[in-house]
């Protein structure tokens, strides 16, 4: 996958976009209860559950995203299943 | 959850004033670049090829698990020595947040384009300036809600 960090836009490897990240009450990861689940968290705000994308190829993401097209993902730029690019372009 | 207000930036003073027309007051604020947030970088040559790569140290850690080595003299110049530079761009050195004229002492709000630099983590060589924080409005200016913990670290959840 391809994250482009300026505008939060998350690209298979070929460059199809698959969606931008975008979280209206500003949620963090770090901020949700822990329950020892490294796939995923719930969040108790909009009730739903946010997938870790840590171990997800780009075929389960755009099968989640196309299942569900307003699926929450969590993704760290130390990921290495993910080239970041567009650190310090402005969006 | 309450949705928090949403505070602007304007990065120019065409865009300060304009927003000023409208209504809002402008909370001018010079921009401070944070030491935390420079990267190294040095330029080499190869001296086969004569090509030349950017490298933030002699030995260079890249997604993917790839490791590239400029050690082997026989191979590589530095021509650039190392240096340090403030990676972020932007048109004004100053910026102003566009205060709306019912903001209350007390409101939290998010500052969608933070003006002040939080160190938001790095990775592999580069550091990550925070883009938005929560803040509340203290009467005169924002007491910005930064926490390290969670703040200082590369992941977006959306």
């Amino acid at each position: 996958m391809i994250f482009k960090l300026s505008t939060k836009e998350l690209f298979s490897n070929e460059g199809v976009f698959i969606k931008k990240l975008h979280c209206p009450y500003y949620i963090k990861w770090q901020e949700l209860d822990d329950s020892k689940c490294a796939t995923h968290k719930e969040c108790s705000v909009c009730n739903k559950t946010i997938y870790n994308s840590i171990n997800m190829n780009d075929q389960q993401i755009v099968d989640l995203v196309a299942r569900d097209p307003e699926a929450c993902l969590k993704i760290s730029l130390n990921q290495n299943n993910i080239k970041t690019v567009g650190i310090y372009e402005r969006a | 959850m309450k949705e928090l207000r949403i505070i602007k930036t304007a990065r120019s003073i065409e865009d300060a004033n304009m927003a000023a027309d409208m209504g809002f007051i402008p909370l001018v604020k010079k921009l401070k670049p944070l030491k935390k947030l420079f990267n190294t970088v040095g330029v080499f040559r190869n001296k086969k090829t004569n090509r030349l790569e950017e490298a933030e140290d002699y030995v260079v850690y890249r997604q993917y698990g790839d490791v590239i080595s400029y050690e082997d003299e026989s191979e590589w110049e530095l021509v650039v020595p190392f240096y340090k530079y403030y990676p972020y761009k932007f048109n004004s050195q100053y910026a102003a947040y566009l205060i709306p004229h019912d903001i209350e002492e007390g409101e939290k709000v998010i500052l969608e384009d933070l003006i002040e630099d939080y160190y938001g983590g790095s990775f592999w060589f580069r550091h990550i300036r925070v883009k938005s924080l929560q803040a509340i409005w203290t009467g005169d200016d924002f007491s910005i809600l930064y926490d390290p913990e969670t703040d200082g670290v590369c992941t977006w959840v959306g």
